[in-house]
């Protein structure tokens, strides 16, 4: 008798309905999984409504008889398709989602359903799913109403994050916490994230965050450069406008240090070349806050007056990548 | 009943078959482990931007004590993961000033961040036809790799590529491949030769400016490769017997090694080396049709063993250092990794003499052969086997790896690199 008491093996039956995409169509299904892959077709509506925070999911308990839990155990496989049969393209992430087994006694003790999520895209009407074991020598069963319900993405308190799978809910919590610039909660939850799901762009993420961080405690260890202050720019009164970036945008992903080290050594490059010894900020540059601050960075590093616009904090509207904007004012006056 | 019945019965079968026509049967509908492995993000996108990875490798310069101007940043297109050529070339980049940056797709030169001097440096540039279809999407490729190199020009950046081989071993498109050659000569500003004869040998399918061209040898591959197994205990472990004579033939096969053609005189040799030769074959499989005439051209010969599959860098010393002569059979190319790696292991190297100019300094243990007259290679091969038994040339072999060594070959590349900026 095995432990995963209460699972029914599919049948012939099953398979034949899932090549129609009816599988699960009655009743809730507590099933051994197959590599074969089960399917059910779900309508979504003719009516989109664009926009809105609720999507799809389905929710299923997922179990093992293995001793501990397995890493993407099951694999679930969405496509979605227009009223005519049209197949529409969606991101990797979401056409193919891996889900943990766990083990009976974590079923027991209510480690909880994970969620499909079915994020509409636009167009659908159709969306098919298809769900299969994907280890060998392993049982995996599921336990789930093969049905869609709107679910909201809604707010969950430190402890339900702290034991949460649901990647959608977790990377939701996480554009909050960097909107707030809360770094401790960023970091507890790209640390789950990584932990769960190994995936790059969290590990980039997350050194984005330790970047700021470093940033804000450490400072910009301006090294050799620093020396090279006491070069002063010939004329103090000649000053350079930066009204861009001179090394390009910061982009999504690039620590903000990195960035800055090498936007202000341009930009005490730029002001020599000019013979400038102030760096001014244009007022499009003052909302930039990575402008400001590498504008600082260079002023300290090339031994240049402080633009005064620089020091109101009241010029620095808006964070950036990670950090609040009061923080970038602080590290800014630190430099100024 | 029963008829209304049986008609309801019809229409759901055909309109389920028409369903699963539309939704399920359409792309792959079934999941495989290999699928799963590479999906995952880790696999295809590095952890940190291309963008980032520049500012890093100028971080890295700057520490070294580079000034933002004289820092320069090494585009490298494109990267391989099994060959350390590249690593050895750029094993002294960094002090000379230039940090390497590896890219597969030329679109990332454009996130390249501004203010970073940079030059752009190709090696295997018939790698853009990898995803190319037919010739209208080979040409196509040309055309943009061509403008992409144009633009790059136009920023500023010098253009430099080093010639591994007049064209790929196994090109898909040969003559979208040779237009790509020649219109690429004539767009970089530099060309890395390994072998001096590369302009000749290149002539009769695109020309070489000479201006543009300079010679930087193939390095050794001292340090590169595991080297602690002794001879003895290699032969034993391939099952050698002590007067069993072995020539090697290693590396990834192809009908371009010029295998077929020395099994062709495997008998000839044999006669010479009274039936004691033994021949290894080793490396990784190639197509499927060149792989079934090397099972045909060896079954049923004992003296030949075939060693399918990639050797790995810890097991290649057992093969060179069992090995009595390695033999590069190659009838065409211009330059040798194998031959390199082979002297290193103090083995006597046949190789053909359009190629021998790749190897500088080892000519006394280098035995040529005409790639014309395909039975000369029977002549070299019994040479290099009176060779292999003397610790003289040994002693010399081994000087010769130090000299060449990846560090030493990386730094005169990269001076005659600075002196032609």
């Amino acid at each position: 008798m095995t432990s995963l008491s209460g699972y029914r093996a599919l049948t012939r039956r099953d398979f034949r309905l899932s090549s129609l995409g009816l599988f699960g169509l009655f009743r809730p299904q507590m099933i051994l999984l197959t590599r074969r892959p089960v399917r059910r077709l779900f309508f979504l509506g003719a009516k989109q409504n664009l926009g809105a925070k609720q999507n799809n999911g389905l929710d299923m308990e997922i179990t093992t008889d293995a001793a501990e839990s397995l890493r993407g155990a099951l694999l679930a496989r969405v496509r979605f398709f227009t009223l005519l049969g049209r197949e529409i393209d969606i991101p990797a992430d979401m056409a193919e989602q891996e889900f943990f087994a766990d083990t009976t006694t974590d079923t027991t003790a209510g480690m909880g359903a994970q969620r499909l999520w079915l994020n509409r895209p636009e167009g659908a009407v159709f969306a098919l799913v298809s769900l299969a074991r994907t280890v060998s020598g392993r049982t995996v069963a599921v336990a789930a109403k093969i049905a869609l319900s709107k679910m909201l993405e809604a707010p969950m308190d430190a402890v339900s994050l702290s034991r949460c799978r649901d990647r959608a809910r977790l990377e939701t919590a996480l554009d909050t916490a960097r909107a707030c610039a809360d770094r401790q909660a960023g970091r507890t939850l790209l640390a789950r994230l990584i932990y769960l799901w190994q995936l790059d762009r969290h590990r980039q993420d997350l050194a984005v965050l330790e970047d700021a961080q470093g940033l804000l405690c450490a400072g910009l260890d301006l090294g050799s450069e620093s020396a090279a202050s006491v070069i002063n720019s010939a004329n103090q009164g000649c000053c350079f406008v930066y009204s861009a970036p001179l090394s390009g945008p910061l982009i999504d992903g690039m620590p903000l240090l990195k960035w800055l080290r090498h936007e202000a050594r341009l930009l005490v490059r730029s002001v020599r070349a000019q013979g400038a010894g102030m760096i001014k900020l244009s007022q499009c540059a003052l909302r930039q806050p990575e402008l400001r601050l590498s504008a600082s960075i260079a002023a300290k590093m090339g031994g240049f007056a402080a633009d005064s616009d620089l020091l109101i904090a009241s010029s620095s509207p808006v964070g950036l990548s990670w950090l609040s904007a009061e923080e970038i004012q602080k590290i800014t006056s630190r430099f100024g | 009943m029963k008829g209304r019945f049986g008609v309801w019965l019809t229409y759901v079968r055909v309109s389920g078959r028409l369903f699963s026509w539309l939704f399920i049967k359409r792309g792959s509908a079934s999941f495989s482990m290999k699928q799963i492995e590479t999906d995952e993000v880790r696999h295809l996108v590095p952890a940190r931007s291309f963008a980032e990875k520049c500012l890093d490798a100028a971080e890295a310069l700057y520490a070294r004590g580079y000034a933002l101007e004289d820092a320069r940043l090494l585009a490298v297109y494109s990267h391989t993961k099994r060959n350390p050529y590249l690593s050895m070339l750029y094993a002294s980049a960094l002090e000379h000033g230039f940090a390497p940056v590896f890219f597969g797709d030329t679109s990332q030169l454009s996130t390249i961040p501004a203010g970073l001097s940079v030059l752009v440096h190709f090696h295997w540039i018939h790698r853009i036809f990898d995803k190319c279809v037919d010739a209208q999407s080979a040409n196509k490729a040309v055309d943009q790799f061509l403008a992409e190199g144009a633009r790059q020009k136009d920023l500023g950046r010098a253009l430099v590529w080093t010639l591994h081989n007049v064209t790929a071993h196994q090109s898909k498109f040969p003559q979208e491949e040779l237009r790509l050659r020649a219109d690429f000569a004539a767009l970089v500003d530099h060309i890395h030769i390994m072998n001096p004869d590369t302009a000749a040998l290149c002539a009769p399918h695109y020309a070489l400016d000479t201006t543009k061209l300079f010679h930087v040898p193939h390095p050794s591959y001292h340090g590169v490769y595991a080297d602690y197994v002794s001879a003895a205990q290699a032969r034993l472990t391939l099952g050698l017997q002590p007067n069993d004579k072995l020539f090697l033939l290693f590396g990834a096969l192809g009908a371009y090694k010029g295998v077929r053609s020395f099994l062709a005189q495997l008998d000839a040799l044999q006669k010479q080396m009274d039936g004691q030769a033994k021949f290894i074959i080793a490396g990784s499989k190639a197509d499927r049709s060149f792989m079934e005439d090397l099972y045909a051209l060896t079954a049923g010969r004992i003296d030949v063993q075939l060693h399918e599959g990639h050797i790995g860098d810890h097991t290649v010393q057992t093969y060179f250092r069992a090995a009595d002569v390695a033999v590069c059979a190659h009838l065409s190319g211009l330059n040798s990794g194998v031959a390199a790696t082979a002297l290193t292991f103090g083995c006597p190297t046949v190789i053909a003499t359009r190629m021998a100019g790749c190897i500088e300094g080892a000519d006394s243990c280098l035995f040529t052969f005409d790639a014309e007259k395909p039975e000369t290679i029977i002549g070299a091969c019994v040479a290099a086997l009176k060779a292999s038994g003397q610790a003289h040339g040994r002693q010399k072999l081994e000087k010769w790896a130090l000299e060449m060594a990846p560090a030493k070959l990386s730094t005169r590349f990269f001076t005659s690199l600075v002196d032609r900026l």
